[in-house]
C-alpha cells in the first residue's frame, strides 16, 4: 500500500464514522429541543443550536440540488447511515390503524385494513402505517391512504364506495390489562370516502 | 503501547470476515424467502401493488438521482421484452442466486457488489415499507463489498487459488465495523434511557403487546409484569455501556453474549427476524474474539516503537497493506 492509500484509508475511517455519529447526534438533538425526553429541561435553544450546526453539517440546509449535498445524501444512503438507530427510542412511539369499510350494491357492508399474506410484510405495512400517522402534510397523507384503498378496492371490485377510517390506537397500559380493560382503542382521525372506480377522488374529512 | 495507528491497523486473520459474508449470506436468504409472498404486492410499480414503488422511489430521488432503485432494473429489463410482473420475479431470483453466492464465496467481490446493489435498490423502492433491518443489511453489504476479499473459507480460494488479504488491512476493515457498532449502541441506549417508559418497564410491555408484534400472550407478558421494568433498565443499561464494555477484554465476552441474548429475544418474542439476525451477525463479525493470525507479528518493532506516529504509519505502509 502507498503512503497515500494509508492515508486515504484513515482518513475515509474518520469521516465516514465522523457522518454516523453527526447523523446520530442530529437525532438526539431534535429530540431534545422538542422536549420529548426526561431530560432536565434545558433552553430548547441550545439543543436548537446543536440541531443546527449537525444539520449545517450534513448539509440539510442547503438547496435540493446543491453538488456537496448530493454527494453526501449518495454516500450515506449507499452506506447505509442516512439514518440514526434510535428504535422504539426514546419510547414505543404511538400505533395508528386503518381499517376500509366496502360498501357494496345489495348494501352489505365490509370491513378490512390493508393485507399482506406474511408476519415480514405485516411489519412492513406496520412500518408505513406508523409514517402515514406521523406526516403532518395532508396531501401526502391522502395520497398514500388514497393508494392503500385503491389496491384494496383491487381486491374487492364488486364493492361500490369504500370509505377509510385512519387513527391513532391506545393499548391497554399493565395496570389497565390487570384490572380487566384489555381492549384498545382506536381514535379516528381522518375519514376518506372514494366513490366509484377510479378511486381518485377522495374527500377527507378531519374528525 | 500501541499508536493509533496500530491500533487502527491491528492484525487479524480473516475468520471474521469469513463469518460477515456466510452471515450476510443467510440474511440475504432469509430477506428473500420471508418476503416471497408479498414481493410483487411491496414492489410492483404505480398504481398496482399495495402501493407503488413510485412513491418511494420520488423520495429518494429528491434525496440523490445516484441512489440506486428497482426502476433501473425493470427499465433494463422491459427491453429485454419481460413485464413488471416477470421482471419483479428475476429481481427475486436474481437476489436468491447472489445470496447463495455470498453464501458460498463464489466471486466475492463481484457478488458482494452486485448483492449490494440489488439489497440497496429493493430497500429504496420499497422505503416507506423499511424498517431498522433494511438499513442495518445495507451496512453489513457495504462494508463487505469494500472488504480485502475473499476470505480464506470461500471457494474463491479453494477453486482459484487466490490467498487471504494482508491481516493488517484485515484489522482495518474490522475496525471500522468496531467503531460503527459501538455508535450505534450508544447513540440507541443513550436515547433508549431518555425515555421514561424504558424505566417503568411500560415500554417493554408496549413492545410485546402492540400488534404485530404482539406474538406473545398478553396474558403471559402481564404474568412476569414485575420483571419489566428491570428488562428495560436492563436493555437501556446494556446499549450504553457496550461500547466501553465490549473493548475490555475481561466483559468482552459475557457483553457479547448479553448482546446477541437480547436480539434473538427480539427476533424470537416480537417476531423480528431479520432485524435480530443482522445484529447478531454484525455484532459477531466486529467482535468475537477469533485467534489471531499472525500473533509473532503484533510483536513486530511497529508497535514497540516510542510513538512517533509519522514512523509507525510509514512503517505499517511499508509493509505493503
Amino acid at each position: 500500500m502507498t503512503p497515500f492509500s494509508f492515508w486515504a484509508r484513515i482518513a475515509w475511517c474518520a469521516l465516514h464514522l465522523l457522518v454516523v455519529a453527526l447523523v446520530c447526534l442530529h437525532e438526539t438533538a431534535w429530540l431534545m429541543a422538542k422536549q420529548l425526553t426526561i431530560a432536565p429541561p434545558v433552553s430548547p435553544h441550545i439543543w436548537k443550536n446543536f440541531e443546527g450546526g449537525s444539520a449545517t453539517l450534513l448539509g440539510t440546509d442547503l438547496p435540493p440540488g446543491n453538488v456537496f449535498r448530493q454527494v453526501l445524501n449518495t454516500y450515506t444512503n449507499v452506506s447505509g447511515i442516512e439514518v440514526g438507530y434510535g428504535y422504539f427510542a426514546p419510547n414505543v412511539p404511538e400505533t395508528h390503524a386503518l381499517i376500509f369499510e366496502l360498501r357494496y350494491e345489495d348494501g352489505h357492508v365490509e370491513y378490512e385494513p390493508p393485507l399482506v399474506s406474511s408476519h415480514e410484510g405485516e411489519l412492513r405495512l406496520t412500518s408505513l402505517v406508523e409514517q402515514i400517522g406521523r406526516t403532518k402534510y395532508d396531501r401526502w397523507r391522502n395520497e398514500l391512504i388514497r393508494r392503500l384503498a385503491h389496491s384494496t378496492w383491487q381486491r374487492h371490485p364488486a364493492a361500490i364506495s369504500i370509505r377509510g377510517f385512519f387513527g391513532s390506537v391506545t393499548p391497554s397500559t399493565m395496570a389497565d390489562y390487570k384490572a380487566g380493560k384489555k381492549e384498545r382503542i382506536f381514535s379516528c382521525q381522518y375519514i376518506y370516502d372514494f366513490t366509484s372506480a377510479p378511486p381518485s377522488e377522495e374527500t377527507p374529512r378531519k374528525q | 503501547m500501541k499508536t493509533p495507528f496500530a491500533f487502527l491497523f491491528p492484525i487479524e486473520s480473516s475468520r471474521w470476515l469469513s463469518f460477515l459474508r456466510i452471515g450476510l449470506g443467510l440474511q440475504l436468504l432469509l430477506y428473500t424467502w420471508l418476503l416471497r409472498s408479498d414481493w410483487n404486492l411491496i414492489f410492483r410499480g404505480q398504481e398496482d401493488g399495495l402501493l407503488g414503488r413510485d412513491v418511494a422511489e420520488a423520495m429518494s430521488v429528491v434525496q440523490s438521482p445516484f441512489i440506486p432503485r428497482l426502476t433501473w432494473i425493470t427499465f433494463l429489463l422491459r427491453h429485454l421484452g419481460l413485464g413488471e410482473e416477470a421482471a419483479l420475479t428475476v429481481i427475486w431470483w436474481s437476489l436468491l442466486l447472489l445470496a447463495g453466492l455470498v453464501l458460498l464465496g463464489l466471486f466475492s467481490r463481484p457478488v458482494a457488489v452486485a448483492a449490494w446493489f440489488l439489497q440497496l435498490a429493493c430497500a429504496k423502492s420499497a422505503g416507506l415499507f423499511a424498517y431498522g433491518a433494511d438499513n442495518l443489511t445495507t451496512i453489513g453489504l457495504f462494508y463487505l463489498m469494500i472488504a480485502p476479499l475473499p476470505d480464506p473459507w470461500s471457494l474463491d480460494c479453494y477453486l482459484f487459488h487466490r490467498t487471504a488479504a494482508n491481516p493488517r488491512l484485515l484489522g482495518f476493515h474490522r475496525r471500522v465495523l468496531q467503531g460503527h457498532i459501538c455508535l450505534i449502541y450508544f447513540f440507541s441506549g443513550a436515547t433508549k434511557c431518555l425515555g421514561a417508559g424504558w424505566w417503568n418497564g411500560s415500554n417493554i410491555w408496549r413492545s410485546l403487546t402492540i400488534p404485530p408484534f404482539d406474538l406473545l400472550p398478553t396474558h403471559w407478558v402481564a404474568s412476569v409484569g414485575f420483571l419489566l421494568p428491570t428488562v428495560g433498565i436492563t436493555v437501556c443499561l446494556l446499549e450504553l455501556t457496550y461500547p466501553f464494555f465490549i473493548w475490555w477484554r475481561p466483559t468482552r465476552k459475557p457483553m457479547l453474549f448479553s448482546i446477541c441474548t437480547m436480539h434473538l429475544a427480539i427476533a424470537l418474542l416480537m417476531g423480528m427476524l431479520l432485524f435480530g439476525t443482522i445484529m447478531i451477525i454484525l455484532n459477531v463479525a466486529a467482535f468475537w474474539p477469533y485467534r489471531k493470525a499472525v500473533e509473532a507479528a503484533v510483536t513486530s518493532p511497529v508497535w514497540d516503537r516510542d510513538g512517533r506516529l509519522p514512523h509507525a504509519a510509514e512503517k505499517i505502509a511499508a509493509e505493503g497493506i
